[in-house]
């Protein structure tokens, strides 16, 4: 598919040189170096895990049985996907307002404002979920600031709840978002949205039917990104999160770190695999994996 | 057990001795060749400062041996370091479950109890030895509530207290996935300490669940007592000695000890470690009661060595697990259930998602 | 600020970035106060001012070496990953060949599969390969986990790229590594600039690897700080973050005053 789209791009491009056969045939070869680093480091590991959700002194299927046959992983795994849903959605209903408005400023209130973005990165993920206890907490500045404007007069527990799962995760993940939709509204020539107003479409009209539309490719890459990063997030439900919290990799290092239970550890983990590849799957029926990456122009 | 409180003469007059010993040892240099390394894995944080200013420096003072400290692991770390031969740590302290995992196991090496001093061995109870883990310190899983939200005369005495949101209302926190209450909870549903074990763990896990929102859950001992500090949580359960820096600090928390749990803790050599007999000789060194009295004061946890109390100031005495006042209101956790039962106290939290 | 009016909707617009942008800075805004606590505990507000944990962090060693290693490590990631993503998203995006969708979800993997799976099976490999504890493992195991980042945003532009300027230079008789290293890479360097920092950035807040494949007595500093905090969370790893903020940013800045210097004096 993306060839031919390149291929109708190249072709409608004026003073296309004639591409040698030889030229093309060098780019598939790149891909080497990446899968011979991928299948030492990740698909060695990969298989030995595999192996161990199936051989425990004998061939075994009680991981797999253990899943399938319990609700309870089931709904941990559902929890896991849904956490993945909202932080998505919250992340870009949040993310792309400022991306838009960051993307219009001046280049240096742009440069100075993307430090704003950029500066939560410097800092250790573990210690910024430790202010968020901070700022939570039944003492905290929330609360505190709550009491005083006298929104609540009991101090509210967010600790543990799914809200500060929610707040945890969201924050974490905003950089990420408003970085793939700044690259890409950043990209989009300007000129196109005056074009459309001199055409007489309001602003609205214009930026909904214009801008939206080509900012596709950052919302795409952005919300892959969060969702995969959600449903793989430890330290934030871990921490701010209660046993209602539990994600599937919080049951997974469990099960490796307090239970020693490899076999289920691994099984789980080739589930999580799976339902990740087919959910992949699915979005690439409906979006092109070419625009998912940023192909759409 | 009148060796606590014998006076503080016989205490000063042991740190002199020790003292004296190490400058002793450290003025001969020559003794310091050739005496290999040694690495030593332990917890981190001030309980291994502690170690390591009163345990692991004098010992490579006295020994010449070049000793390494390393902080931070978790049990999945250990197996595979063990398991897959590639050893880093010559000595590792762990609790008496891993101890109890690892040794039935084979990861460990067995503790030649011939190479111990005598008097060493004289005031450990029988009951505290391994054939693969030299008992060090005992810790104990306490409540402490805060002295604000429940002052004297109202404060909560048992763990039905603890459950009892009703007559005592504020919030509870406890560490979570890595060590559930399930103990304190049992306690909650009966409170003879004699008939705890062997645990009913569905029972448990539906009394910790009966809490609601009522308990809130901490990744780790360190948020437990942070929780405790700044008001998050007015009860929690925690170990004894996260609760003194919390009093020092001025905070107002106070410990319950009634129906506290003691957690011994050992060093352990693993299976393969590549310089066995140093850690032979570090167990030799830090056995002795002098030495294993020494983190006391600054850790708040108690020796395992009955003997190492002649070193301890009453003061410090009294807040440490064990001591006379407090001894008959506890018991000792059983290591051996905790160690089979690991696996499924894991799935039982992650069962707990569902309401 | 041509396009912008002081229309209402601006005005909100404005004024919700204004807020988002806070709350992404707050909790940074949190560490830093409470970095210069004189007291014990992690506390908001701080009561009063002291360096005492700076102090903690500058009189032990291990911290300053935890420090050097991770930036070590971060700074060789983001350089191999993004040789290696490179390559990649040049054979994703330009080549043909078959089961192009199955690698790209292949490539994907490291960031579903838990961490801790992928760290048990690199420790029982590197102590086959016999590079456990070695930089190299670590650096090995962080561009795994920074690959899919730099490959997804690498395709991205790549896609993006008006290839009628390669065309162009080839035309005009550059050789391909020319064409690539003037104008393939000049045009690119927004997205190599952010694949670079999304890479250094997922070695650098990485515990879980570190965890597992560093030796016991270099941990890196994302360990270091977890070892801190199973222990006592205290200051030290406030007054930590804010160094690790300070260094970062103060690099980075360095970095761009050094490149637009050197812009300038080749101008």
């Amino acid at each position: 598919m993306t060839d031919t789209t390149l291929a109708a791009r190249a072709a409608s491009a004026p003073g296309v040189p004639v591409r040698t056969k030889a030229g093309r045939g060098v780019y598939p070869w790149l891909a080497l170096p990446a899968i011979g680093f991928y299948l030492i480091f990740f698909g060695w590991p990969l298989v030995q895990m595999m192996w161990r959700s199936v051989f425990d002194d004998g061939f075994t299927f009680a991981g797999y049985w253990e899943f399938f046959s319990l609700p309870i992983y089931w709904y941990v795994l559902g929890y896991t996907m849904a956490i993945g849903v909202v932080t998505l959605v919250l992340t870009l209903a949040i993310g792309y307002p400022v991306a838009y408005w960051l993307v219009r400023l001046d280049r240096t209130w742009t440069v100075v404002l993307m430090a704003f973005v950029l500066i939560p990165f410097w800092s250790s993920g573990l210690v910024r979920t430790y202010a968020w206890i901070v700022i939570l907490g039944r003492q905290g500045v929330v609360n505190n600031l709550l009491i005083r404007l006298g929104i609540i007069d009991q101090p509210f527990a967010f600790l543990g709840t799914h809200w500060a799962v929610m707040v945890g995760l969201t924050y974490y993940l905003l950089p990420y978002m408003i970085l793939c939709l700044y690259s890409v509204m950043n990209n989009i020539d300007r000129n196109l949205m005056k074009a459309a107003r001199n055409l007489g479409a309001s602003p609205f009209r214009a930026f909904l039917t214009v801008f939206v539309p080509l900012t596709k490719p950052g919302v795409f890459a952005g919300s892959f990104l969060v969702f995969m990063l959600a449903i793989g997030m430890y330290i934030t439900p871990a921490l701010l999160g209660g046993p209602e919290q539990t994600t599937l990799p919080l049951v997974i290092a469990l099960q490796i770190n307090e239970a020693l239970d490899w076999t289920l550890a691994a099984a789980l983990s080739m589930v999580l695999l799976a339902f990740t590849i087919i959910i992949q799957l699915f979005a690439n029926r409906f979006v092109d994996l070419d625009h998912m990456w940023g192909g759409a122009r | 057990m009148s060796v606590q409180q014998k006076n503080v003469s016989r205490y000063r007059l042991g740190i002199a001795a020790a003292v004296a010993a190490g400058l002793l040892v450290s003025g001969a240099p020559a003794l310091a060749q050739s005496a290999g390394n040694l690495t030593v894995l332990s917890l981190g944080g001030s309980y291994q400062e502690a170690q390591s200013k009163f345990w692991f420096k004098p010992f490579a003072q006295a020994s010449g041996v070049n000793l390494t400290e390393a902080a931070g692991y978790n049990f999945a770390k250990l197996k595979v370091m063990i398991e897959s031969g590639n050893v880093e740590a010559d000595v590792v302290d762990i609790s008496a479950d891993t101890a109890d995992n690892l040794g039935h196991a084979g990861l460990l090496e067995k503790i030649d109890w011939s190479k111990i001093p005598a008097d060493c061995k004289a005031g450990i109870p029988a009951a505290a030895k391994r054939d693969y883990a030299f008992p060090t310190i005992q810790w104990a899983m306490v409540m402490a509530y805060n002295t604000k939200t429940f002052p004297e005369g109202k404060a909560p005495k048992t763990w039905a207290d603890f459950w009892n949101v009703s007559a005592f209302p504020g919030k509870r926190a406890s560490i979570g996935a890595t060590r559930p209450p399930v103990e304190q909870a049992a306690l909650a549903i009966n409170g003879d300490l004699a008939k705890l074990y062997p645990i009913d763990l569905d029972a448990a896990f539906a009394k910790i669940k009966s809490l609601g929102s009522a308990m809130v859950f901490a990744d780790g001992y360190a948020q437990v007592a942070q929780y405790l500090a700044d008001g998050e949580a007015d009860m929690v359960v925690i170990p004894n000695g996260r609760v003194a820096p919390l009093v020092a600090a001025g905070k107002p928390v106070a410990i319950n000890w009634n129906q506290h749990l003691t957690f011994p803790n050992f060093f352990a050599i693993p299976k393969g470690a590549p310089n066995k007999d140093n850690a032979m000789k570090f167990l030799a060194f830090v056995c002795k009661p002098e030495v294993m009295a020494a983190i006391a004061p600054a850790t708040n946890y108690g020796p395992i060595n009955m003997d190492a109390y002649t070193f301890i100031t009453p003061q410090v005495a009294a807040l440490l697990p064990g001591n006379p006042k407090t001894a008959s209101m506890g018991r000792e956790a059983d290591a051996a259930w905790l160690a089979k039962f690991r696996g499924d106290i894991a799935k039982g939290w992650s069962k707990m998602a569902i309401r | 600020m041509s396009e912008r009016t002081l229309s209402p909707g601006n005005i909100a617009l404005s004024a919700f970035s204004v807020i988002v942008l806070f709350v992404l800075v707050a909790p940074i805004l949190v560490i830093v106060l409470v970095s210069f606590t004189p007291g014990d505990l992690m506390q908001f507000p701080p009561q009063g001012f002291s360096l005492r944990w700076y102090q903690r962090y500058f009189e032990d060693p291990q911290w300053q070496s935890a420090t050097a290693l991770s930036f070590l490590v971060a700074g060789l990631t983001a350089v191999f990953s993004l040789v290696l993503g490179f390559l990649t998203s040049l054979a994703l995006v330009r080549g043909r060949f078959p089961g192009k969708n199955a690698l790209r979800i292949f490539l994907m993997s490291p960031l579903i599969i838990p961490k801790i799976i992928v760290a048990v099976g690199l420790y029982f490999l590197y102590v086959r390969m016999r590079i456990l504890g070695t930089t190299f493992g670590l650096v090995a195991a962080h561009t795994l986990i920074a690959m899919p980042y730099v490959v997804m945003i690498l395709s991205a532009a790549l896609f993006g790229f008006d290839r009628r300027l390669e065309w162009a230079a080839r035309n005009l008789g550059a050789s391909p590594l020319k064409t690539l290293w003037h104008v393939t890479l000049p045009l690119l360097r927004p997205a190599i600039i952010s694949a670079a920092l999304f890479a250094f950035i997922a070695s650098f807040d990485d515990i879980i690897l570190s965890l597992f494949l560093t030796k016991l007595s270099a941990p890196t500093l994302p360990r270091q700080i977890w070892v801190n905090v199973q222990q006592v969370i205290d200051p030290t790893i406030a007054a930590v973050s804010t160094l690790m903020t300070l260094i970062s940013v103060l690099g980075l800045w360095l970095v761009a005053l050094i490149q637009r210097m050197a812009a300038r004096g080749a101008r």
